[in-house]
C-alpha cells in the first residue's frame, strides 16, 4: 500500500471507521488533534486530517489530489511558500512562528470559517521525508504540521497587559492619583544621575498639611482623604513641566522634585504653592492661626557630585521644612541656610 | 583537526554565502534590511574552546539547536546572551517593550531565526561540497554556555566557531554560531575541503 490511497476512500474521504485496510499509525494520525497535510514532490495534496479540514471548511476531495498553492480561495501567505519550496529542495525541516509570520494557512475557528478575525494564530513545522518515503515509496513526500497557537498567545497577551497594569499601579497613590513614595525614589535616583552628568541643579520641595491631625479628628477620616486629594489637585495645577515629579511621600506629606532648577526656582513654585493653597480656602477650624488649610514647604536645590547627594538634598529640604513648622506653619524655608523666605510669611 | 589558510578561507567563504541568504530570508520577515556580519571561522578542540571561554563559559545564553547527521554529523548552536535572544526577536517583529523573560512565543520566534540561519548555512555547505545531510527540527536552550557546548561534546572533537552579528535599524545584536564535529566527521570534513579547494 503507497501513501497515496491509505488513509482514504474512494471518494478521498479520510476513512475514520472501518479502517481494516488502512495501516493503524495512518488512522491516528486522522484523529490528530493537530492539521497534518501531506505534500507530494509536485506539491499535491495527498492526505489531509480531519483537523485540517474542520478548520479550513472544506470537504477532502476539494484537497487532495489538487495543487496546494490553488485549493483555497485565500491561498497560503507567500512566506510558507517560499519556505516550503526551500524544504524541498534542501531537505531540511522549517518551521514558521507565530511571532514572526501572520498566519500561513487559512485555517479559522471551526465555527466562524472565513472570518478574518476567527483566523487561528498557526505554528507551522515543514518536514520533508525524503530521506524515508523515496527509498520505500515513489517519491519524496513533505509533511506539514499546523499547531493552533491562539490560546497561548492570548494568553501570554493578557499577562502583558496585567504585568503593565500592576507595574503602573505599583507607582501610584491609591488615595490621589499621583505618584507615591516608590515612584518618587526612583526618580530621585535618576534625576540625580542625569543632574551629576550634566552638571545642572536638582530642587525639591517638601510640603505638610498644618495640623492634618486635629483636621481629621475634627472632619473624620472621609472628609481628611477628600483634602489630600484637593492639595494633589491643587498640586498638580502648579507643577506643570513634563519631567517635575509630584508624588505623596506620606501621610500629609507631599513632594515635588524639579529637575534643572536652582534655588530661586524652586522658591518660585514653593511660593506658588503656598499662595495657591491659600487661595482653596479649605475651611479648618480645629487649627490654631487661622481657619483654612494651609502648607509648610521646604525647598533645596544641589548640584550633586555623587549619587549618596540624594540623602543629602533630602535632608535639607526635610530641615528647611522642620524650620518652617518650627515658625508657624502655612510658611516656605529654603536650605541650606534654613532661612524663612520673608517673603510670604 | 587540520586545516591551513587556504581551507579556512573557502569555509569562511562557504559560510558567508549561507549566512548571505540567511540575511534575505531575515529581511523579508522584518520588511526592513538585516544585515549579517560573519567575520573569520574558527576551529578549537575541547581544550582550546574552555579556554576560549573562560570566564564567558558560565554567562546564561538563549541557544538555538539542530543536528545534522549524513556525511557529516554536527550539533550546530546559534546562541545569544540571555537576554538578547528577546531583543533580536523583537528587532525582527520591529516591537519596543523591553521584556525580561523569554515567553513561550519569543521562543518559538527564536527557534525559527536558528532554523533558517543553521539550515541556510548548513545548505551553502553541503551545496558546494557536494554531500547529502539531513537536518532536525530546532530545540530551544535556556542555559550556559558551557553546558551548550560541551554537554554532548565527545572528548577529542572540534567545534567551528563563528562569531556572529546582526543588524537592524541601527540596532545590533551579537552572537555566537558553533559546530561540534566528531573525530570521524573533522576528517571528512578535512577531506571534503581539500577536494573543494583542489576543484575550485
Amino acid at each position: 500500500m503507497t501513501l497515496t490511497d491509505a488513509p482514504f476512500t474512494d471518494a478521498g474521504v479520510p476513512m475514520t471507521e472501518g479502517a481494516g485496510s488502512v495501516p493503524w499509525p495512518l488512522v491516528a494520525l486522522v484523529h490528530l488533534q493537530a492539521g497534518i497535510l501531506i505534500l507530494d514532490a509536485a506539491g499535491k495534496v495527498v492526505f489531509v486530517n480531519e483537523w485540517f479540514l474542520k478548520r479550513c471548511g472544506m470537504a477532502a476531495d476539494a484537497l487532495v489530489g489538487h495543487q496546494l498553492t490553488e485549493v483555497f480561495d485565500r491561498p497560503a501567505t507567500a512566506s510558507f511558500a517560499r519556505r516550503l519550496a526551500l524544504s524541498q529542495k534542501t531537505g531540511f525541516p522549517a518551521m514558521l512562528s507565530h511571532s514572526l509570520h501572520a498566519p500561513p494557512l487559512p485555517l479559522y475557528m471551526p465555527h466562524l470559517i472565513g472570518h478574518a478575525a476567527a483566523i487561528l494564530s498557526q505554528s507551522v513545522h515543514i518536514i520533508p521525508m525524503g530521506k524515508w518515503t523515496a527509498q520505500r515509496h515513489d517519491q519524496a513526500y513533505t509533511l506539514v504540521q499546523v499547531t493552533d497557537v491562539t490560546p497561548t498567545v492570548r494568553r501570554e497577551s493578557l499577562l502583558r497587559t496585567r504585568a503593565d497594569e500592576m507595574e503602573l499601579m505599583a507607582r501610584v497613590d491609591a488615595l490621589t492619583g499621583i505618584g507615591n513614595r516608590r515612584a518618587f525614589s526612583e526618580s530621585l535616583d535618576t534625576e540625580v544621575r542625569a543632574a551629576m552628568r550634566t552638571g545642572t541643579p536638582l530642587g525639591l520641595l517638601m510640603m505638610d498639611i498644618d495640623y492634618f491631625k486635629p483636621y481629621n479628628d475634627h472632619y473624620g477620616h472621609p472628609a481628611g482623604d477628600r483634602c489630600l486629594r484637593e492639595v494633589a489637585t491643587m498640586l498638580q495645577r502648579v507643577v506643570r513641566r513634563p519631567r517635575d515629579r509630584l508624588a505623596r511621600y506620606g501621610g500629609e506629606e507631599f513632594v515635588v522634585l524639579l529637575p534643572g532648577t536652582p534655588v530661586d526656582g524652586v522658591l518660585e513654585v514653593g511660593r506658588e504653592v503656598i499662595e495657591q493653597m491659600r487661595k482653596l480656602r479649605l475651611p479648618h477650624l480645629a487649627r490654631q492661626g487661622g481657619d483654612i488649610v494651609t502648607l509648610s514647604v521646604g525647598a533645596a536645590s544641589i548640584v550633586p557630585k555623587h549619587i549618596d547627594e540624594a540623602g543629602t538634598l533630602l535632608r535639607k529640604a526635610d530641615d528647611a521644612l522642620y524650620e518652617a513648622k518650627a515658625a508657624g506653619r502655612d510658611r516656605l524655608c529654603y536650605a541650606p541656610t534654613v532661612k524663612t523666605d520673608p517673603s510670604v510669611v | 583537526m587540520k586545516l591551513d589558510e587556504l581551507a579556512l578561507d573557502a569555509l569562511t567563504e562557504l559560510f558567508n554565502l549561507g549566512v548571505g541568504q540567511a540575511a534575505s530570508a531575515f529581511s523579508q520577515i522584518a520588511g526592513d534590511t538585516v544585515q549579517l556580519t560573519v567575520p573569520r571561522v574558527r576551529i578549537m578542540t575541547h581544550g582550546e574552546l574552555s579556554h576560549y571561554l573562560g570566564e564567558g563559559g558560565t554567562t546564561a545564553v538563549s541557544a538555538v539547536r539542530q543536528r545534522y547527521s549524513g556525511a557529516i554529523n554536527s550539533e550546530a548552536v546559534l546562541m545569544f546572551p540571555a537576554e538578547r535572544g528577546l531583543q533580536l526577536v523583537q528587532m525582527m517583529v520591529g516591537g519596543e517593550l523591553p521584556l525580561d523573560q523569554l515567553a513561550e512565543m519569543e521562543q518559538e520566534a527564536l527557534s525559527e531565526i536558528g532554523n533558517i540561519l543553521l539550515n541556510s548555512v548548513m545548505a551553502s555547505v553541503a551545496d558546494a561540497l557536494q554531500i547529502q545531510l539531513d537536518g532536525s527540527l530546532p530545540t530551544v536552550e535556556l542555559s550556559h554556555v558551557d553546558s551548550v557546548l560541551n554537554g554532548q561534546h565527545e572528548a577529542g572533537g572540534a567545534v567551528l566557531m563563528i562569531d556572529i552579528q546582526f543588524e537592524v535599524a541601527a540596532r545590533e545584536v551579537k552572537g555566537l554560531l558553533a559546530f561540534l564535529l566528531d573525530v570521524a566527521s573533522q576528517d571528512a570534513l578535512e577531506q571534503l575541503i581539500a577536494r573543494f579547494v583542489a576543484g575550485a
